[in-house]
């Protein structure tokens, strides 16, 4: 990255952790991509054996973790207090393998809630009652609300989402569909922002409530 | 038209892993600083998630279809291997048939009791394998049978677990500072006729949410990645003057060995003390 020859951190620390906590650009992207270097390898090292059944990639969820990670990060970023770049650096590496445990831990509960049906979602959602908090009925309960709303739509509208959230080509679906790319495409954005307009308040609850 | 301002595209394309590395950066360099791309971002990894899934369960439900017919065949085969399997090794194999289904480990225990495994207990052989029969719910349950002697007990299960040893006492939390009483300095708990009394206790300072969780691993790495605790409890915190106590007490038949505890909050799932005891 071409910002990246313009920093060294250790030269002048204070300086750069107070770019740091003013969210200098330079500074953080300078920072995210050094992490993304260390964090790679590290997750990738840990990871002895994906599970075939995850539903996202290894390499998308290694993102999924470096994302929590950064989050996590930031949040100790702002409350703690760093004498050195090292300290940062071990700071964020602890946080990763937090986070890489509680991504195990997602896949596993992700495995029982997405495979379920809409109805059995929606009856542990109920089971839960009122308390949003929870994550597994809190997860439910958004996951019950794309499978209803997924279900309303026409035939052609789901298969179409499905065919190009599972790896095919626009194209080669727009060609199924006799009509063109562009049109396809379009097609796709306004289903997706229905889902996606739905996708109940819950999750901006949890991440409100814990600002 | 969508009630949203962030472009849909870029956010598949984040989620698709299809973004260079300098993209990347920017992309979660904007999600540091904004709480509504969070959410997006959150909204549409779930739809993904769920079109995935959606996807495997129809494919799952076609190959089901198409492989039906066979699981008689299949049954029917597997029945007649397991007779034959039965009347060729009768003679020799009957004996220990019972034997090796009710203490898994008990066939090691002529050739261990002369090793003096524990002596062994930091050594760098590699991990045993994950092993179906062996699973965590076998090695903790209920007392029903007197355990094997000491003598037996699996040098690998002393194996420390390379991935939860980086995290010991590693844990920092500027909000929630824990402090674990017991196990104490020597971190053992003793084996008493297959029984252990697992105590684990401690304070928590700061104001931390009213539970936490308990999940005690093996030291299998497979157990771990694959996030298969041996058991989970939830301990309530209850207040006193300075801090928070927390306990889990309780005698279970184990086996000898090393294990794992991880304290984490009940609802966030933030992990605050990996910690580990041996049982011999």
């Amino acid at each position: 990255m071409k910002s990246e020859a313009a920093f060294h951190p250790d030269e002048d620390f204070e300086q750069f952790l107070g770019a740091l906590t003013n969210n200098g650009a330079r500074q953080w992207n300078w920072l995210i991509a050094k992490f993304r270097q260390k964090l790679i390898p590290f997750l990738n090292k840990r990871i002895h054996s994906y599970p075939q059944w995850a539903l996202l990639s290894k390499s998308q969820f290694i993102e999924e973790v470096i994302e929590e990670t950064l989050l996590q990060f930031f949040k100790i970023f702002k409350t703690g207090s760093f004498s050195s770049y090292s300290d940062l650096e071990a700071t964020v590496i602890t946080t990763a393998g937090f986070q890489l445990k509680a991504g195990f831990g997602r896949l596993k509960k992700e495995q029982r809630i997405y495979f379920m049906e809409a109805e059995a979602l929606s009856a542990l959602q109920e089971k839960h009652g009122q308390s949003i908090r929870e994550s597994a009925s809190g997860l439910a309960e958004n996951i019950a609300d794309i499978k209803n709303k997924l279900n309303q739509l026409e035939s052609e509208e789901k298969d179409l989402l499905l065919r190009f959230y599972n790896g095919e080509e626009l194209k080669d679906i727009a060609d199924d569909l006799a009509i063109s790319p562009s049109a396809c495409r379009k097609r796709k954005q306004r289903i997706l922002e229905k889902l996606r307009d739905l996708v109940i308040k819950t999750i901006s609850l949890l991440i409100l409530s814990s600002l | 038209m969508s009630n949203s301002r962030f472009d849909i595209e870029t956010i598949e394309r984040y989620l698709f892993d299809q973004m260079s590395e300098s993209e990347k950066v920017e992309f979660q360099f904007q999600l540091l600083q904004d709480k509504e791309l969070q959410i997006e971002v959150k909204k549409m990894r779930q739809i993904q998630k769920t079109l995935i899934a959606e996807k495997k369960m129809e494919k799952g439900s076609l190959s089901f279809f198409k492989w039906k017919w066979f699981i008689p065949l299949i049954l029917i085969l597997a029945t007649g291997v397991y007779f034959a399997s039965q009347s060729l090794f009768q003679p020799s194999q009957s004996p220990l048939k019972e034997e090796e289904l009710t203490v898994p480990d008990e066939s090691d225990k002529v050739s261990q009791q002369t090793e003096a495994p524990e002596e062994k207990l930091d050594g760098q052989e590699n991990q045993a394998p994950p092993n179906i029969e062996d699973t965590p719910t076998e090695t903790l349950k209920p007392a029903k049978q007197a355990a094997p002697p000491i003598a037996a007990a699996d040098p690998k299960a002393f194996n420390p677990n390379p991935y939860l040893e980086e995290f010991i006492e590693g844990v920092r939390n500027p909000e929630l500072r824990l402090e674990i009483d017991s196990p104490g300095a020597d971190l053992t708990f003793p084996l008493i006729s297959g029984e252990a009394d697992i105590n684990i206790l401690g304070k928590i300072y700061g104001n931390p949410p009213p539970t936490l969780q308990l999940s005690i691993f093996d030291n299998r790495e497979a157990s771990y990645e694959a996030y298969q605790p041996l058991l989970i409890r939830s301990m309530p915190l209850n207040k006193e003057q300075e801090y928070f106590a927390f306990r889990f007490s309780e005698k279970r038949q184990m086996k000898a060995g090393l294990y794992y505890y991880i304290i984490e909050t009940e609802e966030e799932e933030e992990i605050l003390h990996i910690g580990k005891f041996f049982v011999r």
